[in-house]
């Protein structure tokens, strides 16, 4: 998911809808379609990546078993799907969630009707009439609602966490945070970056369980260089006492 | 004794499953691919001595860079699926035998038809195919990749053709993340039931796809690695739908494992620990027996055991020392003066073999995984 500016120079920013259209291109007809058109495709939207969330939702609770009141805290979580499913499913109420990217910010309130039409005139169809109406409703299926909707549905605070004032503002919405998890942020940060980073997580609350969610090293997988890929054992050398999860195959470390 | 095929030129090496096949005029068949025609090879009358020929080879498919194919027989008719690497296109074609109307041509008109050209080209184009009752045509490819987090995954996808329409990109594997994802083989079993076999980094599944087009869960037969057989021979075991998947997962470990009406049953090694990693292993069944073929690690030899309705795994018997093959095919089918093994093997040569292992089928047959029974001239 969305990264985050935590430090002044990670590896890659996702401030403009272009950084994340470059690393988000995903099928969002996984029903099929006619041979004789292309498959509709998205970005980084609600009706593609929210399958993606449940799943990433399911597997927290399977691996961590929290009781539902823990506090938790997100970072770097986009719109927060994955935090929304983990309350709206499982019943976490006590989550707070940040993200600084200026395009999270700018765009969480909109929805994504205006991307959908796109996306369906770009295979030739028109999203008002026929076939292409009959995309566009899935699509927003999909996305988990009836009509057009807000990318998010809780909110997404703008707060790096870098200073007093930004976690003073993070422990008021909650107190004394228990978990703090960051989802698909390390691997945009430099090791030196990574390690900032952790300890301003910790300064949220010492000793605070802290939790990476993270794509892993994929040897032989197309994968975007300029990212700081590691295997988990490789990021459980560096932190030892951070817990860190493979968003591919579920292991924990 | 090994008959080598005539063949123009070097053929691919990555290849699905070719048969062999024999028609109502007891003719063998097999399919072999280069870069940029697909043949379907014809033999003689004696298909270990006689010449093969590669019928109407004018009017075969042509790419730029095929890379993989598959084949099936369904009455007169070979149909075949082929991945040409350049651009990326699946695309189908048909194949008349001699007992059909066209008596050994490629179809007037279904010839190259695409299928699907994905977007983003996937890693690699494994692809097979499959045909139903009433002539519908299910092909399991591997389809677009989807990119999340600067991450290219592969998708397994499957494509149907309905009165001559198609519909393509029908997810079977892409909830999630996981890489090492591809398509690894295809069986049609009871009640035009289509069963979908892939890998990803987590293991081994299968999916079934139901006469109504409705996908089952995901039942997962193996830890990760390995290779398999790119047939699910299908048999009826007293009305109960059996499914068998082989699996070469190290040089010492072969195994198969069946489902019973869906139902995951033990898996069970062959004898030995002689196998070498390289060809995928090939599965045949003749009634509730199976054969599994496979390239010996010692010898390279072309070799088969046998397993009767999921008991022990039997003798490890020799097909082949002809050469030391990279890709192998097996079929059962009735074809000369009884029934035989039939094998298809290759170097940078294509070979055929075939093993006799009783009298014909009673009643006898000549649609290897497939229940449309057709008798053969005696």
């Amino acid at each position: 998911m969305a990264e985050r500016c935590y430090v002044n120079m990670p590896r890659k920013t996702y401030n403009t809808k272009a950084d994340f259209d470059a690393d988000y291109d995903i099928g969002a007809e996984p029903d099929g379609r006619p041979g004789t058109r292309g498959e509709v495709r998205l970005n980084y939207h609600r009706a593609a990546m929210l399958p993606y969330c449940e799943k990433r939702a399911a597997k927290l609770v399977e691996i961590f078993a929290w009781p539902t009141s823990t506090k938790i805290l997100m970072v770097g979580v986009g719109y927060a799907w994955t935090a929304e499913i983990l309350e709206t499913v499982y019943g976490y109420t006590n989550i707070v969630t940040t993200d600084t990217s200026p395009y999270i910010q700018s765009t969480q309130d909109a929805d994504e009707a205006a991307d959908y039409d796109a996306a369906i005139t770009a295979v030739g169809l028109n999203p008002a009439a026929d076939e292409g109406a009959a995309v566009k409703s899935k699509l927003v299926t999909r996305q988990g609602g009836v009509g057009n909707r807000r990318r998010h549905s809780r909110e997404v605070k703008n707060e790096s966490l870098s200073n007093n004032g930004s976690r003073n503002r993070i422990r008021q919405v909650l107190g004394d945070i228990e978990v703090g998890i960051t989802e698909e942020v390390i691997a945009v940060l430099d090791d030196s970056e990574f390690l900032t980073v952790i300890d301003w997580v910790d300064k949220i609350n010492a000793g605070i369980a802290r939790i990476h969610l993270t794509t892993e090293l994929q040897p032989g997988t197309p994968q975007n260089p300029i990212f700081n890929w590691k295997t988990l054992a490789d990021w459980k050398a560096l932190a030892p006492s951070d817990t860190f999860v493979s968003l591919n195959s579920w292991e924990v470390l | 004794m090994a008959r080598k095929l005539v063949y123009s030129s070097a053929p691919s090496l990555d290849f699905g499953w070719r048969g062999p096949f024999v028609d109502a005029n007891d003719k063998v068949y097999t399919l072999v691919v280069n870069a940029t025609k697909v043949y379907v090879l014809k033999a003689g009358a004696d298909p270990l001595v006689n010449t093969w020929t590669g019928p109407d080879s004018g009017s075969s498919p042509t790419g730029t860079s095929f890379k993989f194919a598959s084949a099936i027989q369904d009455g007169t008719k070979i149909h075949v699926v082929a991945w040409d690497n350049s651009g990326g296109n699946y695309e189908y074609s048909v194949f008349g035998t001699s007992d059909d109307a066209s008596a050994d041509q490629w179809d007037a008109t279904i010839v190259d038809e695409q299928i699907e050209a994905p977007t983003n080209a996937p890693t690699s184009g494994e692809c097979f195919i499959s045909v139903r009752s009433d002539g519908d045509v299910i092909v399991l490819y591997n389809g677009d990749t989807d990119k999340v987090m600067g991450t290219d995954y592969d998708r397994v996808d499957y494509a149907r053709r309905e009165s001559g329409s198609w519909t393509v990109g029908i997810n079977v594997a892409g909830d999630g993340l996981e890489a090492d994802r591809y398509a690894t083989g295809i069986g049609r079993g009871a009640s035009d039931k289509v069963w979908f076999q892939f890998r990803q980094a987590s293991g081994g599944y299968l999916r079934d796809l139901s006469s109504t087009n409705s996908l089952g869960s995901e039942l997962q037969v193996s830890g990760t690695g390995g290779s398999w057989a790119f047939l699910l021979p299908y048999y009826d075991d007293g009305g109960v739908e059996v499914m068998t998947t082989a699996r070469l997962h190290t040089t010492s470990d072969v195994r198969s494992r069946q489902t019973r009406d869906g139902t995951l049953q033990t898996e069970l090694a062959l004898s030995g620990t002689d196998f070498n990693l390289l060809p995928e292993p090939a599965i045949a069944v003749d009634g509730t027996d199976a054969y599994v073929a496979y390239r010996d690690d010692t010898a390279s030899d072309v070799t088969y055991q046998k397993s009767a309705d999921g008991a022990a795994w039997g003798n490890i018997t020799t097909v082949s020392t002809a050469t030391t093959p990279v890709a192998i095919s097996a079929n059962v089918i009735d074809h000369g003066g009884g029934k035989v093994l039939a094998v298809v093997y290759l170097d940078t040569d294509v070979y055929y073999d075939e093993i006799s292992i009783g009298p014909f089928s009673d009643p006898p047959r000549n649609r290897p995984n497939e229940k449309h029974i057709h008798l053969l001239r005696r």
